[in-house]
This record gives structure tokens, C-alpha cells and sequence, in this order.
């Protein structure tokens, strides 16, 4: 949650953007994790959460210059047009097959889910500050969704290292998230 | 059980995950604990793809050279309309008395006495002055150019812009010119 000083802070940067687009790419770092999160929990597809991450984020920049900022954070705002995006997605793919309808959600679930998002997102900045080692093995493995041995072949080492590797960046893991929650 | 049976055991189970399927327990709490913290890696953002998108939505910040270094420093430095203009005055401010600052580092390196410094701050400083002041006109001007139309309007920020940046400049300057004279240069 953002306090005042936050608040202020990113009206200001949410009003230099509307000035100035190439200023949207701080916006755009700041929630694209977030973003692509709360798509990946709609979706539970990569290639869908691409989908809407990517119509969000262009809604959002071609929008912008009629945002009107009302006290609550830009992340509102963002994640309603990803609902929305979300939502769109279902209805073309629908089109061309039977897919699980998205249900009307209520407070508590959307609350449940935003938990979700933040927690998922976490976990994905936890990722970034793992030795690179590590970090290379959980993004060729869980990113590019590589098999072991096309790890092991990128990376120049055998099966049994990666194994290894692998093994190592998740106790780091979750090392980093017992500790954030302590 | 050995190290490696250990790796294999969750190497399995995160084949499993990474297949689109919910693991089945091992038995193994460690492993399980692991593999249950890996369920929530499933979808890590594809290197690139946050890139990519980046560069499709801001084209000029994907450029290289000197337009795409700009347009990234623009894109990060969030500075209000007055820190601009006050950064941009200071920057005029310390381009005016470069020959100040720099006579004086020549002289502390020990590449040049402070008679000869004196000399070149007093021949060349009208140089730098003038062109510091080719500088803040420009910066005003294009400060101005954005503000649009108006008489009132444009003239009330002109001189509200120009207090900002002349100000900054004046004090930047000021300092440069007071460092050379502590040093006995000028």
C-alpha cells in the first residue's frame, strides 16, 4: 500500500508521462511484474498472459493523456484495464473454442487474488537477486521452459550440475521468501 | 538418500509442474516443500518479453547511440518543471565558469602555475560567459515553446522560468568564480 509521500510521487510521475510518453517507461517498470502476474493468475497461460500484459500496457499508454488522477494509486487503474483485457481475451478465444467462461468476481475474491499477485510477484523479483548461476538455471527452466538437458548444453555443464544448480537456487529461495515473511 | 537422488526427485517434480500439471507428493517433506514453492514460478516472464514489449510501446528507448542514451535519461530522470529548470539554470551557471573550475584543477594536478591559470581564466572566461548565455537562452526558449499560447500566460513564465534557472545559474556561477579567487587564480 502506498502511503501519502508515495502517493504524491507517483501522481507526479503519472502527470510528467502525460506530458512526456517516454516517461511511461517508468511506469511501465514499475508495474509490469505486477501486471503480468495478475494476467498469469487470470489466465494460468503464459501465452495468454503475454497477450493481456501486452493489450494492458498499450490501452494504458494510449489512454493516458485522458487519465484523471483521483487519489488512488495508478495500479488501479492498470489492473482494472486488465481485468477488462482479461476479460476480452476469453471472448475472442471463445470464439474459436469452448473455454472456461471468467466468473463475475466479488470483493473478497478480487482481494484474494490481488494477495495472489503480490505474493507471485515477489517471488518473481526473489528470482532476479539469485546468483547468476542459479538465476540462469530457474530462467531457461521455468521462462523458456527448457528441459534439463537443454539447460545443461546452454550453460556448458553436465545434467547432474544443473540438478544440482537447480536444486540450490530453490532452497535460496525459499531461504529469501521465510525471510521476507519473517 | 544421496544428494543426487535428491536432485532428481525434485528435478521431477518441477518437469511435472513445468508441464502444465499439479505434482504429486513425493513423500519426501523437503522435496515437497521445494516443489510446492516451484508452483509459483510456473509462467516466469520469458526473457525478452518485458523488453520487447517495452520497445514496441517507447520506440526511442530501445535506440542506439546518442538518441537512444538521451531519450533513457530523459525516460529516468523525473525531475518537476522548477528542479528542471533549476538543474538546467546550474548546468548553464557551470558552463559559464568551466574555465574557473578546470584552471583550478589544472593548477592543484600541478600542469600549469596559477600565474598562468590567472591568465587563462581572464582571456577566456568572456568566452565561456557568452556562451553560457547562448545556453540559457536556448533552454528558455524551448522551455517557453512548450508552455503554448497566451500573452499573459507566456509572460508570467518567462519570468517565473527565468528566475528559476537565472537563479540556480547565478549561484552556480558564483560558486566557481569564488573557488578560482580562494585558490588566488583570478
Amino acid at each position: 500500500m502506498l502511503d501519502a509521500k508515495q502517493l504524491e510521487a507517483e501522481q507526479r510521475l503519472v502527470q510528467f508521462s502525460q506530458r512526456d510518453p517516454s516517461r511511461f517507461a517508468q511506469l511501465y517498470d514499475r508495474y509490469f511484474d505486477r501486471i503480468y502476474s495478475f494476467a498469469l493468475t487470470r489466465t494460468s497461460n503464459r501465452a495468454a498472459a503475454e497477450d493481456v500484459t501486452a493489450d494492458t500496457f498499450r490501452q494504458a499508454f494510449e489512454n493516458l493523456p485522458r487519465f484523471q488522477w483521483r487519489g488512488v494509486p495508478f495500479s488501479a487503474w492498470l489492473f482494472r484495464i486488465a481485468a477488462n483485457a482479461a476479460a476480452d481475451y476469453y471472448q475472442r478465444s471463445s470464439r474459436e473454442q469452448v473455454v472456461p467462461d471468467i466468473q463475475v468476481e466479488s470483493d473478497a475474491s478480487w482481494e484474494n487474488r490481488l494477495i495472489e499477485v503480490e505474493t507471485r510477484t515477489h517471488l518473481f523479483d526473489l528470482v532476479k537477486r539469485l546468483p547468476n548461476d542459479q538465476r540462469r538455471v530457474i530462467q531457461m527452466r521455468f521462462g523458456e521452459e527448457l528441459s534439463i538437458s537443454e539447460v545443461a548444453r546452454a550453460m556448458g555443464r553436465s545434467e547432474g550440475a544443473v540438478k544440482s544448480l537447480q536444486h540450490r537456487a530453490m532452497e535460496t529461495l525459499r531461504a529469501r521468501v521465510g525471510d521476507s515473511h519473517d | 538418500m544421496t544428494n543426487q537422488a535428491t536432485h532428481d526427485k525434485l528435478n521431477a517434480s518441477i518437469e511435472t509442474i513445468i508441464s502444465g500439471r499439479d505434482f504429486a507428493a513425493t513423500g519426501d517433506s523437503d522435496v515437497d516443500v521445494l516443489a510446492r514453492l516451484a508452483l509459483g514460478l510456473r509462467g516466469l516472464p520469458a526473457r525478452g518479453f518485458k523488453a520487447r514489449l517495452r520497445a514496441e510501446l517507447i520506440p526511442g528507448l530501445e535506440a542506439r547511440g546518442l538518441s537512444g542514451l538521451l531519450a533513457r535519461l530523459r525516460a529516468a530522470v523525473s525531475f518537476d518543471r522548477g528542479t528542471g529548470l533549476a538543474v538546467a539554470g546550474g548546468g548553464c551557471g557551470l558552463a559559464a565558469g568551466a574555465c574557473c573550475v578546470g584552471g583550478t584543477v589544472v593548477n592543484l594536478l600541478g600542469f600549469a602555475s596559477a600565474a598562468a591559470v590567472g591568465a587563462f581564466i581572464e582571456t577566456w572566461l568572456p568566452y565561456f560567459f557568452s556562451l553560457s548565455l547562448v545556453m540559457m537562452t536556448v533552454l528558455l526558449f524551448f522551455v517557453l515553446r512548450r508552455e503554448g499560447s497566451g500573452r499573459v500566460m507566456l509572460t508570467r513564465s518567462a519570468f517565473r522560468s527565468s528566475a528559476v534557472a537565472g537563479s540556480a545559474y547565478g549561484v552556480v556561477f558564483a560558486a566557481t568564480m569564488a573557488l578560482s579567487m580562494a585558490m588566488g587564480l583570478y
